[in-house]
């Protein structure tokens, strides 16, 4: 895996532009998906997404694949650009975009219906956003704990803690959104 | 309708990610003129040119020395000059396995 990394991102840094189209291909779908779930806005995740990629191609100088796998690099990237959106965005919690969500194209592998999917949309919304990232990351997206801890920069352990805690919090939102939907 | 965490989050598909979205990136970041130009698959590497190039000077070396030798006879300055040719090249060869792959001649 290391030996790839640094093959891609030599390509890449030598201006080899199919490298970097595969490189786009490979994690642009949970880059996206990710950025959509934390904005709940489907053209500002886009935006976010090609912004992240930019930011990927002017600093692939920097990458050190001694440090951290290129997911890593690129999931860190894609976090701090989001991080950086809200900031500036003062996006509350709570805010959720029910007209943006329906308007979603639907996914090859939609297992849900619109409204469970709208159900598990809000109870997330309801985390903090420092909450919100970590959940999508374990359980969305399936990074590993230690390479979360990488991303996020805490320790492996307060990784495990804080997921455990937020579960616990998500079963109770949901649990009331039944309630409610009844 | 199951509702449960687990259940949802399991069952929650990757979004589809916009058709164009590589082709727009490429644009603002306007890298794609700068390859399109037709020689751009044909840019030398240099440090695999030097590389080559010493392989067969240390070949040339040790096929001289070996055809010195052979016909040097009792002749020790010949045979001298023989055992210098073929000791130059297995050094080149020693020394350039290490300095070219480390520069990263042979990764593409």
């Amino acid at each position: 895996m290391r030996f790839n990394d640094r093959s891609v991102a030599i390509k890449i840094l030598e201006g080899d532009i199919d490298a970097f189209e595969m490189f786009i291909d490979s994690f642009k779908s949970r880059v996206f998906s990710y950025c959509l779930r934390m904005t709940n806005d489907y053209s500002i995740a886009e935006e976010l997404t090609q912004d992240t990629f930019i930011k990927a191609y002017r600093g692939i100088s920097a990458y050190d694949w001694h440090k951290a796998s290129l997911s890593t690099w690129i999931y860190t990237i894609c976090r701090n650009t989001c991080l950086n959106h809200l900031r500036d965005a003062a996006r509350k919690p709570g805010h959720y975009d029910l007209e943006s969500c329906e308007k979603q194209p639907s996914s090859q592998d939609d297992y849900l219906s619109l409204e469970q999917r709208i159900c598990l949309y809000a109870a997330l919304d309801r985390l903090t956003v420092e909450e919100r990232e970590i959940i999508l990351m374990k359980d969305y997206l399936d990074i590993a704990y230690h390479e979360i801890g990488q991303i996020i920069g805490i320790p492996t352990g307060t990784v495990k803690s804080r997921i455990h805690s937020i579960h616990i919090k998500l079963r109770n939102f949901l649990a009331s959104e039944e309630y409610h939907a009844k | 309708m199951r509702n449960s965490y687990r259940h949802l989050m399991k069952n929650l598909p990757l979004e589809k990610c916009p058709p164009d979205l590589s082709l727009k990136v490429i644009q603002k970041l306007g890298i794609a003129d700068s390859f399109s130009q037709p020689n751009r698959a044909a840019k030398p590497n240099y440090l695999a040119m030097g590389f080559y190039s010493l392989t067969g000077l240390a070949a040339v070396l040790l096929i001289a020395a070996v055809l010195t030798y052979d016909y040097a006879g009792a002749n020790s300055q010949h045979q001298r000059l023989a055992s210098n040719a073929a000791s130059l090249s297995a050094q080149i060869s020693s020394n350039m396995k290490t300095v070219f792959i480390s520069k990263g001649a042979f990764l593409r």
